[in-house]
């Protein structure tokens, strides 16, 4: 009795590596769930067709560099017998004028992943596209991080629409979504939760999905790391940019939902359940010029300003503010 | 350089306000939260003339700045409302019975009736006997499903119209997180709205809704009000706990996100359709199904 408790759930003959959400689990059998899981999930999202572009942002952390490695095994024969036969294009906004990271740390880092893929990356370098970067980012630490997360995201979907590219994907782990949802709800974008929650979501007649909303953090790193992936690591802006670090909400909100996630296993699904649920409340027809979500007003009448003379939402209104 | 109150740019000021940051003297403080509680009210719409508002007192700080505003506001403004007292005996010895005194002092200052209800008289039951029988595990679900039952009922003993709680703006912000933790999506939309329960249930009404802790703490303070300050003896459950203690820390690198969050509470409903309200087979108080919850619960404590 005692040693069947010790076998991996899945195939029930070796012994477990690893422990996920309170089930264990063998390598080979997480390496062939997550896989599954992923194919799965891409196809029912975005069912990529025989010779079509798929479009896939890379930011080199462990999210959308393990979403990399997983979409190429969608193309591998070892790995499937239903293989799929779209076309990657890859894209990696690169942002090292706003950390400060040196170029040839870039520049490694991409040849690494053409060499080891055999792919093409396609570059936008932000200073480039937005000449006035700096000027727009010239924020408090939070905002500054929630500004640069929506041009980079408007990036990535004026690229997709220049090249006439349909489908997007992304790399958000379900812990990076349920962040994004608390982090907004924090932040007074509730309206627009259920966009900031979806697997999938159309922007601009582009469809953006995300494959690896079902899988936790922690499984995209034992992932990233059976695999060896390439990684390129930045600070966290608040570090890199505003010593002495006086706290960013989104650091603080990912510790939060941490330390909840480790004491109570089904934290991050249950949150991502309920926000998929929850719909503006009255209609809404016009869209945020900055972050691209429901643009909303103030129902509080203790908010002294008019949302009728903006073309920003109730948060971006107070983003902006910051200045 | 001493600086002079940001507002009326004359008196020193003694106050750094928790919401906005500015420095102010007491009475521009006073008149502050004072506009703002009438705004709401005025803006909201929250009461008529001729209507009894049962105010819920439990001699805590949120309930006695209640009292205080409305009684306050009632006379400055003429809103025409008849407030009547109402407090809860949940029948918890070194807690419920120490501020029941407190809200029987004020009820002398400000002079006006007060109703006790208790958990004993209407369910046969005190939760101290609860906690003897149950243990520390639910008694916190007991309590709240007896309190707003309870609350109910006395509401409509005194002839009341409506009920007005003291929840400040950090307690709905705390709901609307613990309904998103919990999967609660149906109370998440309802958990801002200034006014619930209107179809049949006695409808209840925050006034205290965009009020700080911080700022009801300071308030309370300074006008020296008479308030009872332990926490309950049976220390509510872990899980809010963790709510509340995020919610603080969020407050003090952003103070802003207290609102932001109930403002995203404000502009969120629900796309499935809410479960029907009816009438308890048992207890004829409104219900969302066929037993009442408080039913179902002293069902469950009358089992041996
Ligand atoms: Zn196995
Ligand atoms: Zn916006
Ligand atoms: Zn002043
Ligand atoms: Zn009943």
């Amino acid at each position: 009795m005692e040693e069947q408790k010790q076998l991996c759930y899945k195939c029930g003959v070796k012994p477990p590596n690893y422990k996920i959400r309170s089930q264990k689990v063998c390598r080979d059998c997480f390496i062939k769930n997550t896989e599954h899981l992923f194919r799965s999930n891409l196809k029912a999202l975005l069912s990529p067709k025989k010779g079509e572009n798929l479009l896939i942002a890379i930011s080199g952390g462990a999210n959308s560099m393990s979403m990399l490695h997983l979409t190429d095994t969608c193309k591998n024969p070892e790995k499937t017998t239903k293989l799929m036969q779209f076309t990657p294009v890859l894209l990696y906004i690169d942002d090292s004028f706003i950390y400060h990271t040196p170029q040839s740390q870039v520049s490694e880092f991409l040849e690494s992943v053409e060499k080891r893929y055999n792919v093409h990356i396609n570059v936008i370098k932000i200073e480039e596209k937005i000449p006035d970067i700096e000027e727009q980012l010239n924020l408090p630490s939070q905002a500054k991080s929630d500004m640069l997360y929506f041009v980079i995201n408007n990036l990535i979907t004026d690229f997709a629409r220049e090249n006439n590219y349909q489908k997007v994907i992304t790399g958000e782990s379900a812990s990076r979504v349920s962040t994004l949802v608390m982090s907004e709800i924090c932040k007074g974008r509730g309206v627009s939760v259920s966009s900031f929650s979806s697997p999938i979501l159309l922007v601009d007649g582009i469809t953006i999905a995300r494959p690896l909303r079902e899988l936790l953090e922690k499984e995209v790193a034992i992932y990233h790391s059976i695999y060896d992936v390439p990684l390129l690591t930045k600070l966290p802006m608040a570090q890199s940019l505003t010593l002495p670090w006086a706290g960013s909400m989104d650091i603080l909100i990912q510790d939060f939902l941490g330390n909840l996630q480790s004491k109570f296993p089904s934290t991050t699904h249950t949150l991502l359940r309920t926000a998929t649920k929850l719909i503006p409340q009255g209609n809404f027809n016009e869209i945020c010029a900055i972050c691209k979500h429901t643009k909303d007003g103030p129902i509080n009448h203790l908010e002294k300003f008019n949302s009728e003379y903006e073309d920003i939402c109730y948060a971006c209104h107070h983003l902006r503010q910051n200045k | 350089m001493i600086k002079s109150c940001e507002l009326c740019g004359i008196e020193k000021p003694a106050i750094k306000r928790p919401k906005t940051g500015q420095g102010i003297c007491k009475p521009c403080f006073f008149s502050a939260i004072e506009n703002e509680v009438h705004e709401t009210i005025i803006s909201s719409n929250l009461f008529h003339p001729g209507e009894k508002i049962a105010i819920g007192a439990s001699g805590g700080k949120d309930s006695t700045v209640l009292i205080h505003l409305l009684d306050l506001l009632n006379k400055r403004h003429n809103y025409g409302i008849e407030l009547h007292l109402l407090s809860i005996d949940e029948g918890i010895v070194g807690y419920r019975d120490d501020s029941l005194v407190t809200v029987k002092r004020n009820q002398e200052v400000y002079q006006l009736p007060l109703t006790i209800v208790s958990y004993s008289e209407l369910f046969g039951w005190t939760m101290d006997q609860i906690v003897k029988k149950i243990g520390l595990n639910n008694n916190c679900t007991y309590c709240g499903v007896f309190r707003r039952q309870a609350l109910d009922r006395g509401a409509r003993m005194i002839g009341a119209e409506k009920i007005a709680t003291g929840h400040n703006a950090d307690d709905i912000a705390e709901t609307v997180l613990m309904n998103l933790l919990r999967g609660d999506h149906f109370r998440l939309g309802k958990s801002t709205d200034i006014v619930t329960g209107e179809e049949g249930d006695m409808p209840r009404c925050k006034p205290l809704k965009y009020l700080y802790e911080k700022e009801i703490v300071l308030y309370a303070h300074y006008q020296n009000l008479d308030y009872f300050s332990t926490e309950c003896v049976y220390s509510p459950n872990a899980y809010r706990g963790y709510a509340r203690e995020f919610l603080k820390d969020l407050e003090r690198i952003r103070p802003r996100a207290i609102l932001d969050i109930i403002h995203s509470g404000e502009m969120l409903s629900v796309s499935a359709p809410a479960p029907a309200k009816m009438t308890c087979e048992r207890c004829g108080n409104v219900s969302s199904n066929k037993i009442c919850k408080a039913c179902t619960l002293l069902e469950t404590l009358s089992k041996p």
